[in-house]
């Protein structure tokens, strides 16, 4: 079960969440030093702020993160407005935000690795993975535990005798200091997303199948694969939003005949295929609601599947037009479609219906969120 | 007797005209085959593309993408025909126009 | 694809048991089976065509047609071809009259004489030096330019040519430039130096000749009025011989005259000479116009060589005819023209005053002077002038399956006939229209029994001279 640990007036608070329940079991532990007043005044402050807990988590604070083109857009996830706006040099693409959550890398233009510091709002290091004569292009990007390194799939270019030459792609961990590539394995063609699984013990490459390679040793070792080519499916895999989604990385895939869902638990490192029944819709990408019974979805309109039934339970327009990215408060009432086009519609979960349009610096990529 | 073609090209301009012909479904062919390397792309895959929406769902008859995610299918250089592409010749394309909905007077691109 | 297809504009030609067809905007030209002719035949009266409701085997040889394009979405645009700004192509070629006087009276001549209607004069070597530079200077970055030496007669006036000929290499190689030289004599005035310095300098030299004594000394008497074949003759053989260049006779006949083209080009070769180019000549006068007849008797004699072309092709030798080698070299490349000439896009003529023409016969017409060495080459004059002696011509020109390949014509041969004989329009377009069809029969012979294989490279060259 996932567990927080905060400092609240000078205690130490565990905070408990079980999402199913929406119950918080609170413990504590008062610091010794603190004198008996303290102790009392701040379990009353405590008690009051959990006074509320169970109808709305109050404590739980989303920021969301708009990945646009030359900036990143902070939004306040309570007053659903933009708060800052962070420069960036380039088109974002890939994001991982560090475990400590104090900073967020983004990946611009294909190949500028950027360290954004979230309390300094601003671009604290650049790394630039081409160099000596080759176009390096990343698609795909995580973090290892550390944040010393970065696992990224690359695809190399460079000219020889007036020709171009594109090397097959690669899997390789990059030394987030220097910036050198530290190891390195060869990835099929079509390798476009990544997600680290089981504490980054092994990265699975999403391409047209998914490439499993422990990275655990001092060799990157390809230790096997998930079939979706010969099943015919086409995916997308764009989207990575597997922190907030409880540590999921989903994605829809379509078929001749239908769409589906598969996802990646990055904590046992199981695939899972949801087929879904019915007429596919067209979505760029999908996330779960916080209780896992819906999943939903995002292109030209907002869509809402039921996992039990594996049907698309409503299908709502967006009045905006198209969106690539999706979201989701962490208490699961308000939703976020955004990226694609400069606007970011706010969606009342409960009645599917638009709250609020934010009208963003530049048209962008994606939507993160950080919990805290 | 050779088995003659019906239109024959007799000189380099009709030569060079009908090899297009023939380039055209060989591209077709070679992207449908072997390592694709680079741009990846729409065109190979099966979305229409931002022109139009075929779907009889919202937004009938035009995709509003055509519009709202220019910089999204120009940057990974999915429409090489049709927009700049971000992956080689212009990688800084967006920065003139981040906003296409709300700058668009101001795109340049030939 | 498009399955939406119509027809782009085309024009097609049955030989003998050949069947031809031209596509007009790409001057793209296809041969065609007997099937596909009759199949073609059936369905060209249909404006639009859908590639889907065709059956076989007839769609097989639409979607021909539509690789060829010959059959087009029909939702293409037309697109306009670029129009061309005289300021926008750098020179390339200057032609210097270095001598507005001349040896010689010949009946048809368009320059009055060699004097282009002025007083004789010749051109100052200090100005043919700035000429030189002029040219070099506005030639953009071109890696080569031409300058021919013109009049009247060149060699009345030797130190003009080698003042420029000396210029010309010593500025063109502190450019970086190569130059190359061109002169169009009588060949009256031929002598050793003269000669020894053309052939050190590699000029390509056209001497005008018409042909046997008869006719060339009823066009092309001297100033007494005696004939000037013997003249030319006794000079002629140490230009020809050992020459490092091909010389050319360049023949201008009349209308009355022009039943005997294929015996002028015999007697020119007969003579020795490289190469032999045939003009008819332009109309200075209503009495040089030709009748029906004496056009369909230059188009015989033309086709009589086009013939001997192919048949000299098939032996793996190459008929020196000029007129038919630019012809084929451009059908050879499929390669159109927006304007008809380099006249003022690219080409000058500068008169002995240092006066500016868009070219070499339009030099002396007033309304055609677009500036001078002093004040530099005005191109919105050049823009009007033949702006408005063409003014319309497109419109004409529109519904002709020859316009990528003519243009209009020559600007001056249209200036003549429109403007100082009255004419109406298209005079020439009958004759023009025959000529380009000989020149496509011709090539598509050669190229279906496979004689042009080894002529294609030539043919490619004299096309981008």
């Amino acid at each position: 079960m996932p567990e927080r640990r905060q400092r609240l007036a000078g205690n130490e608070v565990r905070l408990i969440e079980n999402p199913g329940l929406r119950e918080i079991k609170v413990e504590f532990h008062a610091a010794q030093e603190l004198d008996m007043n303290k102790k009392l005044t701040s379990m009353l402050v405590i008690a009051a702020m959990f006074l509320g807990l169970n109808t709305n988590t109050a404590i739980a604070k989303d920021i969301f993160y708009y990945l646009g083109y030359g900036v990143v857009q902070v939004v306040d996830g309570d007053t659903d407005a933009i708060v800052a706006d962070i420069p960036v040099n380039g088109w974002i693409r890939e994001s991982a935000f560090t475990a400590d959550r104090k900073f967020l890398y983004v990946v611009t233009k294909r190949h500028l690795i950027h360290k954004i510091d979230l309390a300094e709002k601003q671009v604290v290091s650049t790394i630039d993975t081409g160099g000596a004569g080759w176009d390096r292009f990343i698609y795909g990007f995580d973090l290892a535990p550390d944040g010393k390194s970065a696992f990224v799939n690359l695809l190399s270019r460079t000219t020889q005798k007036g020709e171009v030459v594109v090397t097959p792609p690669m899997l390789a961990q990059i030394d987030l200091q220097d910036g050198r590539i530290m190891r390195s394995i060869e990835m099929p063609w079509g390798s476009t997303a990544l997600v680290s699984v089981k504490n980054s013990t092994n990265i699975y490459v999403i391409g047209k199948d998914i490439v499993k390679v422990d990275v655990s040793g001092k060799e990157m070792k390809v230790i096997g694969s998930y079939p979706m080519f010969e099943k015919k499916w086409n995916i997308l895999p764009l989207w990575d939003n597997t922190m907030e989604n409880g540590g999921v990385f989903m994605a829809n895939y379509y078929t001749p005949e239908l769409m589906g869902l598969v996802s990646i638990d990055t904590n046992s490192g199981e695939i899972t295929d949801t087929p879904l029944e019915g007429a596919p819709v067209f979505a760029y990408s999908v996330m779960s609601s916080p209780d896992k019974k819906k999943v939903y979805a995002v292109m030209d309109e907002l869509i809402v599947i039921d996992l039990e039934s594996r049907s698309y339970e409503h299908v709502v327009p967006i009045p905006e037009g198209t969106n690539y990215a999706i979201n989701i408060s962490s208490d699961g009432k308000k939703i976020y479609v955004s990226g694609g086009g400069s606007t970011t519609t706010v969606f009342d979960a409960e009645s599917l219906k638009p709250i609020s349009v934010l009208q963003m610096e530049s048209d962008g990529m994606d939507f993160r969120r950080l919990t805290f | 007797m050779k088995n003659k073609r019906p239109i024959q090209a007799l000189n380099e301009k009709a030569r060079a005209i009908q090899s297009l012909a023939e380039g055209e479904k060989k591209s077709v062919e070679a992207l449908q085959d072997g390592p694709p390397a680079m741009p990846l792309g729409c065109t190979t895959i099966f979305d229409t593309g931002w022109e139009t929406n075929p779907r009889p769902t919202y937004p009938i008859g035009n995709c509003q993408s055509s519009a709202k995610d220019f910089h999204g299918c120009a940057g990974d250089c999915w429409w090489p025909a049709q927009v700049p592409d971000g992956l080689t010749n212009h990688e800084d394309f967006d920065k003139q126009c981040p906003n296409v909905a709300r700058d668009w007077r101001v795109m340049k691109y030939d | 694809m498009d399955t939406q297809l119509s027809w782009a504009d085309h024009r097609i030609f049955d030989g003998s048991g050949e069947h031809f067809i031209f596509a007009v905007e790409d001057a793209s030209l296809f041969c065609l089976t007997r099937e596909a002719r009759e199949t073609l035949s059936r369905w060209r009266t249909s404006k639009s065509i859908d590639l889907d409701k065709i059956p076989s085997p007839d769609l097989e040889v639409l979607e021909g047609l539509r690789d060829a394009q010959i059959l087009v979405p029909a939702s293409r645009e037309k697109a306009l071809p670029p129009q061309l700004e005289p300021g926008s192509v750098p020179l390339s070629t200057l032609v210097l009259e270095v001598a507005q006087d001349c040896n010689l009276r010949c009946t048809y001549c368009y320059a009055d004489g060699g004097t282009y209607g002025a007083v004789p004069c010749l051109l100052a070597p200090g100005t043919a030096r700035r000429a030189v530079r002029f040219l070099l200077d506005n030639s953009g970055d071109r890696d080569h330019v031409t300058l021919i030496f013109f009049g009247g007669e060149p060699l009345l006036n030797m130190p003009a040519v080698s003042a420029a000929a000396s210029e010309a290499i010593s500025y063109g190689r502190k450019m970086g430039k190569a130059v190359h030289f061109s002169l169009t004599t009588n060949g009256t005035l031929l002598n050793p130096e003269i000669v020894t310095f053309l052939h050190a300098n590699r000029v390509s030299v056209a001497v005008s000749m018409d042909g046997p004594r008869d006719i060339h000394d009823r066009n092309r008497p001297d100033v007494s009025g005696n004939g000037s074949y013997n003249e030319i003759v006794s000079r002629l053989g140490p230009l020809l011989k050992d020459s490092p260049v091909p010389v050319a006779a360049r023949v201008t006949l009349a209308p009355d005259q022009w039943h005997r083209v294929v015996e002028v080009f015999d007697h020119l070769i007969g003579l020795g000479f490289h190469e032999v180019g045939i003009a008819p000549v332009s109309p200075v006068s209503k009495t040089l116009l030709p009748t029906v007849g004496q056009e369909a008797a230059l188009l015989r004699d033309f086709r009589l060589l086009a013939g001997r072309f192919v048949a000299h092709a098939r032996k793996g030798l190459v008929l020196p005819f000029s007129n038919i080698l630019d012809l084929l070299g451009r059908i050879h490349l499929g390669q159109t023209k927006t304007v008809s000439c380099g006249a003022g896009f690219g080409y000058m003529a500068m008169d002995a005053k240092g006066q500016f023409f868009p070219c070499h016969r339009l030099a002396g017409e007033a309304d055609f002077c677009v500036g001078s060495l002093e004040t530099d080459i005005d191109t919105d004059s050049i823009s009007s002038c033949l702006g408005s002696l063409n003014k319309g011509r497109k419109q004409s020109c529109c519904k002709c399956w020859a316009r990528t390949l003519c243009a209009g014509g020559c600007h001056y041969e249209n200036h003549l006939r429109e403007n100082h004989l009255g004419l109406p329009r298209g005079t020439s377009c009958k004759f023009i229209r025959c000529w380009l069809d000989l020149g496509m029969k011709t090539y598509a012979e050669l190229r279906t029994d496979g004689a042009i294989e080894a002529m294609g490279r030539r043919l490619e060259e004299r096309a981008q001279c």
